[in-house]
């Protein structure tokens, strides 16, 4: 009677045994999958951000060599202004001012100037430097992770953010040229380079040429940044969703259920996900040592404008060599936030607290 | 009657323990090939960051990247694709491994 009470005993306990080995199995996988899900977003993000980076790396360049060709125009003007080291003489026994042939080449200059910097504002526009950076961003994410294209972020609605576009404040970006703004970081023009000439003055009875200075005559010209540029980088947030192949233990239709990680979760769909920022660097968009009044300017005389060796172009130290380079957060963050809740902050709290120093470049 | 239940527990271990090894096996494949893909995925992103400056176990590592060896290359141009491709082996048990291979792209299109 006890033995046949006994039968199946072990039959119950393989089965239990069974049951508990299959939740590990489906326990370890799980954790196996969402880990690597989660090594794929952060991957993906790492790669939109350089991505996007790159490509404002790639506008930085260009936006440098339309400032070249700024400073060659001006270059060119003064040295059509020297006339050879000859001073100007079109009219003969005229008193005046101005020389006329000088003023027209003087006019020409301006007309190439304006054309020139106009080129400039057009690459350094959000619409031609930061929007196709993000776009690049975005296709990265994409290509790296099916389904995050849509759902990358890069801060870009968000004030104070270097990608954000400019909204009412100069705290960023600094409105500078016939109220276009550019926005991928904050440029200063330079307006009043010097353009004077020689020419023969007739002032006196005798029709007995002088020598004399033209009234010096500012145009604007190429643009700078007051360093190097730190407030240039791009933070990206990618979020998606994976695929369902893994068993989300802690599901509930309400969502909030923790997700993937602590990640949040609404209704069935657990997101992940990533952080990353990465930045442009190693290039000079424009003349980076030097005070407003002299290398700045190219002004290192206020008199004469030639002999133009004397003139020092600001052209040497516009350097196109932007790259790009991946970027860390500091922890070491003040009140206590966590990189990714500095990040992932939006409207006024992140304004204050949006601080490059913040970031490793 | 006590003879009938002679060797039962013998018998019942036999047939657990297959079970409880297949289960362990299984749990080491499977771990095996998730690693192997988290593996790939990594090298994927460090050889499409730093080419060929990325040595360590470079096998199975193709494609481009925006390094030089020594520095990360000027951008050039607005459009621009860099693509590597990373494989990786998982452990083989029951005589079977499984081959992943991974692409991670940095692209403007």
């Amino acid at each position: 009677m006890r033995a046949s009470r006994r039968r199946g005993q072990a039959a119950v306990f393989v089965a239990l045994c069974l049951m508990g080995l299959m939740l590990v199995v489906a326990y370890s996988v799980n954790t196996g999958i969402a880990v690597n899900d989660r090594i794929r977003m952060q991957s993906t993000a790492d790669l939109a951000t350089y991505a996007a980076a790159y490509s404002e790396a790639a506008a930085l360049n260009e936006i440098t060599k339309k400032n070249q060709a700024i400073a060659d125009v001006a270059r060119d003007c003064r040295r059509t202004l020297e006339h050879g080291g000859v001073p100007w003489s079109t009219i003969p026994c005229q008193c005046g001012t101005t020389d006329i042939g000088a003023e027209i080449a003087l006019m020409s200059c301006r007309v190439e100037l304006d054309v020139a910097i106009s080129q400039w504002v057009a690459a350094a526009d959000y619409s031609s430097s930061v929007e196709p950076a993000l776009e690049a961003g975005r296709a990265t994410a994409e290509s790296n992770f099916a389904g995050t294209g849509d759902k990358t972020s890069f801060m870009q609605d968000i004030f104070g953010s270097p990608t954000a576009r400019w909204t009412n404040s100069t705290m960023w970006r600094t409105p500078f040229y016939a109220g276009i703004t550019p926005t991928i970081a904050d440029f200063r023009q330079v307006t009043e380079t010097a353009f004077n000439y020689q020419f023969l003055n007739y002032c006196n009875s005798s029709c007995v040429p002088v020598p004399t200075m033209s009234a010096t005559t500012t145009l604007p010209t190429w643009f700078y940044k007051d360093d190097r540029d730190p407030d240039v980088w791009v933070a990206g947030r990618v979020m998606g969703t994976p695929e369902k192949r893994y068993l989300d233990t802690s599901y509930r239709s309400t969502g909030r259920d923790g997700g993937y990680f602590g990640a949040s979760s609404t209704g069935g769909d657990d997101v992940l996900v990533a952080y990353a920022v990465a930045k442009p660097y190693d290039g000079s968009v424009g003349p980076s040592t030097g005070t407003e009044g002299n290398t700045r300017t190219g002004n290192t005389r206020t008199g004469l404008v030639y002999p133009s060796a004397s003139i020092r172009f600001p052209k040497l130290t516009m350097y196109d060599e932007y790259r790009a380079r991946m970027a860390g957060i500091q922890d070491n963050l003040t009140g206590g936030l966590a990189p990714t809740t500095l990040i992932s902050m939006d409207g006024a709290r992140l304004a204050k607290s949006w601080d490059t120093s913040k970031f490793e470049h | 009657m006590a003879r009938e239940k002679r060797g039962q527990s013998a018998v019942e271990t036999m047939m657990v323990v297959p079970l409880v090894a297949m289960g362990i096996m299984s749990l080491y494949y499977l771990w095996s090939v998730i690693f192997a893909s988290e593996n790939a995925h990594i090298r994927a992103r460090e050889y499409v960051l730093h080419g060929d400056s990325y040595l360590p176990d470079a096998d199975g590592v193709s494609g481009s990247a925006p390094f030089s060896g020594t520095n990360y290359e000027r951008a050039d141009s607005q459009s621009f694709r860099f693509e590597a491709r990373a494989t990786d082996q998982s452990l083989p048990v029951f005589g079977r491994a499984e081959s992943i291979r991974t692409t991670a792209v940095i692209t403007s299109d």
